[in-house]
């Protein structure tokens, strides 16, 4: 479950400033964040995954209270229970697209690399369509294989949540329908909490819990 | 430790041609103080072991130097001769031995030396096909000249020309091979030896005669290095090559004692008597020069030693230069991986392994360049210090 409390987050450089007074996701279901551009969907993600810490409030995830938690114990989590979907992609260029699917393993100790995760990943690739590309370098790959690679690798973990940042932005509809499709089998098979920021409102009515930030962000002082 | 190391290694494949310059530039660092210490370590060793085993050197007044290399490694063939009466003089002495050397012509580019068949042993070296220098005519040579020339006894080597447009020049003479010498890891690898009398003929000092094989008078050319006979004849007809039919018809002109040589070594029976025998040579009024190649050695490796230094000096200049630039790509490379590195931060990765991958590619480049660099000083150990006798001495 996902129990957010008084949170409170500002950019000190822009003014920029986030207020969240309460908001609940529960375990195993699907929850949009809904704004236009810089409402700080992208912000409260990352305050979610524990990128950030939020200068007041709590957020409990998954049971454990991420605004006590040190910086250490955040990133264990984050990279054990949180599968992360970047808007950009942000895949490794020097790794393939095998090697860029278990990328976490390679990057905490927290995640012990065993026999199934190789397993895994080849699975995952062909139900995202890149088995045909797993020695490919990235840089290779099409926007929409690329937008399926960092699919698969925030799935790699078998994560409880996900959190996903308009994956589907650059992606023309048959591939997002495709995202989409993944990313609600997922989360419905595997009971994952799935948190997605999108400003399509064609998105809006598939998700059962939606947080529309026209209605908390203040203005830049 | 496999998770940087692996992610290391394959930015490093990724990034090949910067990685591989880094590398170069880095082995380079290493390798140029490395080479220059191993070269002058090997080089002084070489000078040093070959100016050890050769005591005294008896020769024109003149550069030290120039004698010294002349005997130890048959460079400056236009050295001042010495008449070969010195030689006489010294080797009558109860002082030691005394061995001489002319070393005025070449055969194909390589140092023609006149010496004595006592050379060998004094010098170690060993006959490894066919037979010594005893006839007139014959050559024994080197075991690297004979390597490059593809020579054995039997063979036949004609002794350069000194004076091609001449029409009154001397013929060039045709030597047998007697002899090929086991390789000694020196000088006389890379030399082609006569007897003194043979290279006198070589330079037209002796000669033959057409229709004058009286071989009473010629026993000179039997046994050249005993005889000081000399014949006079007329009919003069020169000869390029000496041959069983006419060897007897060979001989020279004039007091054999006048006869140039260009320096006699002189191994003594011990301190007394190179003491003695120095003790000759010490008035500003003696007309030769003793030098002690040795000591020579030890002169030219304090400028070797002060060059040493101008190397090691631009090492440090160019380790430094080499670091700051290490430095700035350093620099550069984490601004380029900026979005790499906070990627790899926001999917869970700590600040540490971040760290260690950046220092796993140093630690990957740095072993290249030391594999690098030790490939360079192999080759060097090899081959280096031999290259840097012959291009230096």
């Amino acid at each position: 479950m996902l129990q957010v409390t008084n949170l409170q987050f500002h950019y000190p450089e822009s003014g920029f400033q986030l207020s969240l007074p309460s908001w609940m996701v529960p375990e195993g279901e699907q929850a949009a964040l809904i704004g236009p551009s810089g409402s700080g969907k992208t912000t409260l993600l990352s305050l979610l995954a524990g990128i950030l810490q939020p200068e007041a409030g709590e957020i409990e995830l998954l049971g454990k209270p991420l605004h006590q938690m040190s910086e250490t114990e955040r990133r264990n989590l984050r990279i054990s229970q949180c599968g992360l979907i970047f808007q950009s992609f942000e895949l490794i260029p020097y790794l393939n697209v095998v090697q860029n699917i278990q990328l976490p393993y390679y990057l905490n100790p927290v995640l012990e690399r065993s026999s199934d995760v190789e397993f895994r990943a080849y699975q995952l690739a062909e139900q995202l369509g890149l088995s045909s590309y797993l020695q490919n370098r990235v840089t290779s790959l099409s926007v929409g294989e690329q937008q399926r690679l960092a699919i698969c690798r925030a799935l790699i973990t078998q994560p409880q949540v996900i959190l996903a940042d308009e994956p589907t932005a650059s992606l023309d509809q048959t591939n997002a329908e495709r995202v989409m499709d993944v990313l609600f089998e997922y989360s419905r098979e595997q009971k994952a909490m799935l948190i997605m920021s999108t400003h399509d409102p064609a998105l809006f009515t598939l998700f059962e819990h939606r947080l529309d930030f026209a209605s908390l962000v203040s203005s830049p002082v | 430790m496999w998770r940087p190391l692996f992610l290391a290694w394959n930015a490093l494949k990724y990034y090949r041609t910067r990685s591989l310059l880094l590398m170069f530039c880095l082995a380079i660092t290493f390798s140029l103080p490395l080479v220059s210490r191993m070269l002058i370590v090997d080089f002084e060793s070489q000078l040093r072991s070959r100016a050890d085993a050769t005591p005294l050197v008896v020769g024109a007044r003149g550069s030290r130097f120039d004698l010294a290399l002349h005997v130890l490694y048959f460079k400056e063939p236009a050295l001042p001769t010495i008449p070969y009466r010195e030689y006489d003089r010294l080797s009558r002495t109860d002082l030691g031995t005394a061995f001489p050397l002319h070393r005025q012509l070449t055969v194909q580019g390589t140092p023609l030396v006149g010496t004595t068949s006592g050379y060998f042993p004094f010098r170690d070296l060993l006959i490894a096909e066919g037979r010594s220098i005893g006839r007139l005519g014959d050559c024994v040579v080197g075991a690297q000249v004979a390597k490059d020339w593809d020579v054995h006894p039997g063979d036949h080597l004609t002794v350069d020309a000194t004076n091609v447009f001449s029409i009154a020049g001397i013929p060039p003479l045709r030597l047998n091979v007697s002899g090929v010498l086991k390789e000694n890891q020196s000088a006389d690898d890379d030399a082609v030896f006569v007897t003194v009398q043979t290279a006198w003929v070589a330079t037209g000092i002796g000669h033959g005669h057409s229709g004058s094989p009286d071989t009473d008078h010629n026993v000179q050319g039997k046994n050249p290095e005993e005889t000081q006979k000399t014949l006079g004849a007329a009919a003069l007809l020169p000869y390029t090559e000496i041959t069983d039919e006419n060897i007897g018809q060979f001989h020279f002109h004039g007091e054999q004692l006048d006869f140039p040589i260009t320096a006699v070594i002189f191994d003594p029976l011990g301190d007394r008597e190179s003491t003695l025998l120095r003790g000759q040579y010490v008035s500003d009024e003696a007309e030769y020069q003793i030098v002690s190649p040795s000591q020579v050695v030890d002169e030219l490796m304090e400028v070797v030693f002060q060059f040493r230094f101008f190397l090691d000096l631009a090492a440090v200049l160019m380790g430094i230069t080499t670091g700051c630039l290490l430095l700035l790509i350093g620099w550069l490379t984490l601004q380029i991986r900026q979005a790499e590195i906070k990627t790899m931060v926001r999917i869970g990765s700590s600040r540490s392994m971040v760290f260690q991958l950046h220092a796993a590619e140093l630690g990957l480049l740095l072993i290249g360049a030391g594999v690098v660099t030790g490939i360079v000083l192999l080759v060097i150990k090899f081959v280096g210090a031999s290259l840097l006798v012959q291009f230096l001495v």
